[in-house]
């Protein structure tokens, strides 16, 4: 615990829910304001087209970000999703080859991802004791070279499997099937965080896991879990982003997804102090990131420059919160 | 003996409100081993922090060889040939032996370490000291009892005039702790003063040439260990002015809640204990003797490696907090902050916490649920907020330990396990909670309560335990006990002698 040692420490911890509060208003009304500039520059902005185009294309971003928020709030970090996400897609794509029909295939993708995940990441760290940024830094290379190895690095398509297609970039109803996807993940991860007893244990384990240990929280099933859900949520996502580039990606599929999942969690609200963040947060995070994204390209500036952005408002965020709760 | 080397007079040090030393008074002559006595929270550990000049007194003077020292940092300290070892060593696990040895002072040529000088010089003090250690050997690899040698070994290096130890043993094996005592008679013996707290009455029986005692920051006595005795010495410390405002609720024992057979576990060691339905049962004990982990390991926490700990007529033999929770067991931990509360909940969410783990991991928890909980568990404990929405960490110390306690309560126990209830909280929060144990004893709960304070345990508990190196010595009832009696018990004085204070070796 780097908390909770004195008095300082306990208003400390006060001010820093009342920060995370803040924060999350403050990136909310940021947001806010972005689309009220975009929307006064550029005519485009708020066309239906665009909107729907700026959900689907973070619609598999937050989906990664809802498991990694329960990461975070529970005092660790997933660096594994992005090359799980890979991995996933590779998985998915040798399947179909192999003659497997669509659903069986994209089910086996989703279960194979959650167990990894759930077996190394959550098994190390949670029961193994060993530390999370390790475990998950080394996932993160290892997971990357097994979709190499697999595929040979080469990307297999995936066009001709109906119902992956459908998933990654087909419409409901005129509405973008992904965006669906990523609602749900989302309602079912917020009333999971909001309402329930093991929604309540992670936040316990983040606030205080020696507390939380003592009043009868499974300290090491909470941990266990939150990163078999963060791996379940990559296997969805993997799917996703192969029906949506209509192939896998070994090489270039996913690649840094891990860190702008966990830029969109911070800018939502979270800390890695952990305890806090939620996932309304959360999307919000990923529709600032999105939107800032795409005014860049509306704007006709090139896009190289949307690493910086990205890179400024995050920091920007934090420091402002952490100069002002001083 | 030779002349006052180090003289402190009138020494007055408060943090906040709390006075920790109030006319506090040491000398220490060349030549002897000087043991500074007295309760927990008595100010020992306070005054030898002065004397190193890692704290500074509010007044008083101190003066070495005559000349009184004005501000006495930890530089002057060590200009001045003193020399402090803590009780925890304070080392750098991952460096070697020689470099903790000589830190801050690792002798160099043009900004290269001189390694072969760095080994050389920290053997040497290792030789003297009689320690067996390859000085490259990295800190980490180390047993505690080591690191402590290592850590006095490096109050050693400047050949200091004055060494000052806190608690210096408790983390010693006799083996150890017998090295450490011939070192410090071979110190005393070339002129050095030598000043020891320790809670262990054989050390200072054996060691100490003179012992000086404090009680609640006063300054008691100085006075030649030849010429008094153990019980002499108990009584300067815990005084016969028994303060009371406690009442003890009137004791109805029913059946057998909490019964303890033969309880092993670590330093634990054969624990039986029962605690009846309407009965309060003290722990009594020095830091590390147990009190904590048998608390800890009746509340699930750690499991015991032998013997039943059977709750209400059920073996139950908690595996986990939540399974000690499930059969009836509550527990209040020490340290409220550390191990209590998360911070930066509200108060309904906190006196929730423990009674939602008794759900299945998918139940509905809303706001009615925390509402529910802390109208349960804080019935009776006046806890003052503005609301059970307020964050528990604006509270004072005394409602966030009442909130620990609503939480408990929360998952109506049948025994409530309460480890220093009352520590650190002021006198009203204090009542506040005595009154709520008498409530909860009237409605035939089984409290077993630890604590560092013999006038709580004497005030409160119907019955009292004693515990010393894991194991209980001495039970009392709590209309014979005393505090004499208990001190005696608790120090392992009567490891000295035959027993003769009435009470039975359990």
């Amino acid at each position: 615990m780097t908390t909770n040692d004195g008095g300082q420490a306990a208003s400390g911890a006060g001010v820093r829910v009342g920060t995370a509060l803040r924060r999350y208003l403050g990136v909310g009304a940021a947001l806010v304001v972005l689309i009220v500039v975009l929307s006064l520059m550029q005519d485009n902005f708020l066309r239906y087209s665009n909107i729907m185009n700026i959900l689907r294309t973070n619609a598999v971003l937050f989906v990664v970000a809802v498991g990694l928020t329960f990461v975070i709030v529970s005092q660790g970090l997933d660096l594994s999703v992005g090359s799980m996400v890979a991995l996933g897609g590779v998985f998915l794509a040798s399947m179909l080859e192999a003659g497997v029909p669509a659903w069986p295939a994209i089910l086996l993708t989703v279960l194979a991802c959650t167990f990894l995940g759930a077996l190394i990441n959550g098994g190390l760290i949670a029961y193994g004791g060993l530390n999370f940024f390790v475990v998950t830094l080394g996932m993160l290379q290892l997971l990357r070279g097994a979709a190499l190895v697999l595929s040979n690095g080469v990307t297999k398509s995936t066009i001709a499997h109906e119902p992956v297609q459908w998933l990654g970039d087909g419409f409901v109803a005129g509405f973008p099937m992904p965006v669906l996807i990523a609602i749900v993940v989302g309602i079912v991860g917020y009333v999971v965080m909001r309402w329930t007893r093991f929604g309540r244990s992670v936040y316990a384990v983040g606030g205080n896991e020696v507390a939380a240990r003592l009043s009868g929280v499974n300290v090491k099933a909470v941990r266990f879990s939150v990163y078999a859900i963060a791996a379940f949520t990559a296997g969805i996502a993997a799917v996703m982003l192969t029906g949506r580039l209509t192939s896998s990606q070994p090489v270039s599929g996913a690649l840094g997804l891990e860190l702008s999942a966990a830029a969109a969690v911070l800018l939502g609200g979270a800390s890695f102090a952990g305890g806090s963040g939620t996932i309304a947060g959360t999307a919000i995070g990923v529709l600032f990131l999105g939107i800032l994204a795409n005014g860049i390209t509306l704007a006709g500036v090139p896009s190289y420059w949307q690493g910086i952005a990205t890179g400024v408002v995050l920091v920007a965020a934090i420091a402002l919160d952490r100069f002002r709760s001083r | 003996m030779s002349a006052a080397v180090l003289q402190a007079t009138g020494i007055h040090k408060s943090f906040g409100g709390a006075i920790a030393l109030h006319d506090a008074r040491l000398t220490l002559h060349g030549g002897e081993i000087h043991a500074v006595m007295g309760e927990n929270g008595s100010g020992k550990s306070t005054l030898l922090a002065i004397l190193s000049g890692a704290l500074r007194p509010d007044a008083g003077t101190i003066g070495v060889d005559g000349r009184s020292v004005a501000a006495l940092d930890p530089v002057a300290a060590r200009a001045a040939g003193i020399a402090i070892v803590h009780q925890e060593p304070q080392l750098a696990p991952s460096l070697t032996v020689a470099e903790n040895i000589l830190m801050g002072r690792l002798p160099a040529s043009g900004g290269f370490l001189r390694w072969q000088t760095v080994n050389a010089r920290a053997q040497a003090v290792l030789a003297t000291l009689g320690i067996d250690v390859d000085v490259r050997t990295k800190v980490a690899e180390l047993s505690i009892g080591r690191r402590q040698m290592i850590e006095i070994a490096k109050g050693l290096v400047d050949e200091p005039r004055i060494l000052l130890l806190d608690e210096a043993t408790s983390s010693l094996d006799e083996a150890d702790a017998a090295i450490l005592f011939r070192l410090l008679r071979a110190l005393r013996d070339r002129g050095v003063a030598i000043a020891f707290v320790s809670h262990r009455m054989t050390e200072v029986m054996q060691l100490a040439d003179r012992a000086t005692v404090l009680r609640d920051g006063h300054f008691i006595g100085t006075t030649p260990v030849a010429e008094t005795d153990e019980r002499a010495l108990v009584a300067m410390m815990v005084g016969r002015d028994l303060k009371s405002y406690w009442h003890r609720a009137p004791a109805r024992p029913g059946k057998v809640l909490l019964d303890l057979q033969n309880v092993s576990r670590g330093s634990l060691r054969d624990v039986t204990l029962t605690v009846r339905a309407g009965e309060v049962v003290g722990l009594a004990g020095l830091v590390g003797s147990g009190r904590s982990a048998l608390m800890r390991t009746i509340a699930g926490v750690r499991t015991a490696t032998s013997g039943a700990i059977v709750v209400d007529g059920q073996r139950v033999d908690p595996a986990s907090p939540a399974h000690a929770h499930r059969a009836g067991i509550g527990y209040v931990p020490e340290d409220r902050k550390v191990e209590g509360l998360v911070m930066g909940w509200s108060i309904r969410r906190n006196a929730a916490l423990s009674r939602m783990n008794l759900r299945g991991p998918l139940a509905f928890l809303g706001r009615a649920f925390d509402e529910a909980a802390f109208a349960d568990g804080s019935q009776g404990l006046k806890i003052k907020a503005t609301d059970s929405g307020q964050r528990v960490g604006e509270l004072s110390g005394g409602n966030q330990q009442k909130v620990v306690i609503a939480r408990e309560l929360a998952t109506r126990p049948k025994v409530l396990l309460l480890d220093e209830p009352t520590r650190g909280i002021d006198v009203g929060a204090k009542e506040d909670i005595y009154a709520q144990i008498a409530k909860l004893v009237g409605e035939g709960m089984g409290l077993l309560i630890a604590s560092s304070e013999l006038q709580e345990l004497l005030g409160v508990c119907h019955r009292i335990c004693v515990l010393y190196q894991g194991r209980i010595v001495a039970e009392f009832d709590a209309e014979e006990a005393t505090e004499e009696a208990i001190a005696y018990w608790a120090s392992g004085a009567h490891e000295l002698e035959t027993p003769s204070h009435g009470a039975v070796p359990a």
